[in-house]
């Protein structure tokens, strides 16, 4: 399963489950990622989970910001439209810093290899 | 104006063995060349097979075509999926027939030239880029997950090179009882070449630098070998081949 750790001066402190068909992020309770900080908007981002068409057992996670004020960020660049989290991404909410982990990821060749 | 052709293969920085092939055949008029690469699918033993035997099969059927004058485009596109039917089913055979080789495959990209225009049959993730003195551009499309994930929009091209599986092919040789190649016919201005490639050269030098790394050049023989050579430096983590085809 797929999750993202909260990190605190490189500290995990805490790990969200990724799970569900979306995840929403932001400082409202709705959220299923709520995060109680003054710079995180009420609705910041989302991620979509979605099953990969092509590959068998691979989900895809797309993040999405909602028009935050402090920005959504994948490896120090704005999230603009709908981006794909790959594993060990760093993803920043406004000043919140995450680490995306898919340990499903880690296991896929890395060399060419067919879809049969 | 006449054709010239040159290429290359090398192992790369981190294979333990050559799994890409290339040849290519010029008539003797000079008029018609067909050239062909292959790039055995990594992981799965008798990728250098497939490619052997993929290049030997389609330089034999067509390399005796180039000596007519001009095949018309019909007979030409005939020839060129006979070509690749039949180096499909003989990867099957020796698939069938072995089974150390019973997940081979490879990639098979071929370029027929005659005259100004050349015609590109793609199975895979081999790469076709047209040269000109500033830019590269790619003609064949990619038969990957990751390409297919930026036609569905999906994903955006810049991100291709950040997914896991950017490697994974959506078609190859050997792999199904009936393959198809994309065949595209293009026109080359006099001041364009081709260069044809395996993904070792991709994976270690970005396309945008070729112009300026050729330029330096004077003869085809050195413009391949110095792409060769920044991708060695660059420590090519796969097999690394290239042809150069260019009109003087």
């Amino acid at each position: 399963m797929a999750v993202l750790a909260q990190l605190i001066d490189d500290v995990v402190t805490s790990t969200f489950d990724l799970q569900g068909e979306k995840v929403n992020i932001g400082r409202h309770p709705d959220n299923e990622i709520q995060i109680n900080e003054i710079a995180v908007s009420g609705a910041h981002a989302f991620i979509d989970i979605e099953v990969n068409q092509y590959l068998d057992g691979v989900q895809d996670f797309y993040i999405e910001d909602k028009g935050s004020t402090n920005g959504t960020f994948v490896n120090e660049l704005p999230v603009e439209g709908r981006q794909r989290l790959n594993n060990n991404d760093i993803v920043r909410v406004a000043w919140n810093t995450f680490k995306f982990i898919d340990e499903n990821e880690s296991t896929l060749e890395k060399t060419a290899y067919l879809l049969e | 104006m006449s054709l010239q052709v040159y290429g290359e293969s090398d192992i790369g920085f981190a294979r333990r063995c050559n799994e890409d092939a290339i040849a290519w055949y010029q008539a003797t008029n000079g008029h018609n060349t067909v050239a062909v690469l292959a790039d055995g699918i990594g992981g799965s033993k008798g990728g250098d097979v497939a490619s052997q035997k993929a290049v030997d099969v389609c330089i034999n059927i067509l390399s005796p075509l180039t000596e007519h004058e001009a095949l018309d485009i019909t007979e030409l596109i005939e020839a060129l999926n006979t070509s690749v039917t039949e180096a499909n089913r003989q990867i099957r055979v020796a698939r069938n027939s072995d089974n150390e080789l019973s997940r081979m495959g490879t990639t098979l990209l071929i370029v027929w030239m005659q005259g100004n225009q050349a015609f590109v049959a793609n199975i895979g993730d081999s790469r076709c880029y047209r040269l000109s003195s500033d830019a590269a551009r790619q003609v064949t499309r990619d038969d990957t997950v990751a390409q297919a994930m930026v036609d569905d929009g999906s994903i955006t091209e810049k991100e291709i090179s950040r997914v896991p599986f950017r490697n994974v092919l959506t078609k190859a040789l050997g792999t199904e009882p009936d393959v198809r190649a994309e065949i595209q016919q293009i026109f080359l201005k006099p001041s364009e070449s081709l260069l044809l490639c395996s993904d070792g050269l991709t994976g270690a030098v970005n396309s945008e630098s070729w112009p300026s790394i050729l330029a330096q050049q004077k003869t085809l023989k050195q413009q391949v070998e110095s792409l060769i050579d920044e991708s060695l430096n660059n420590k090519a983590d796969d097999n690394v081949s290239i042809i150069m085809m260019t009109r003087q």
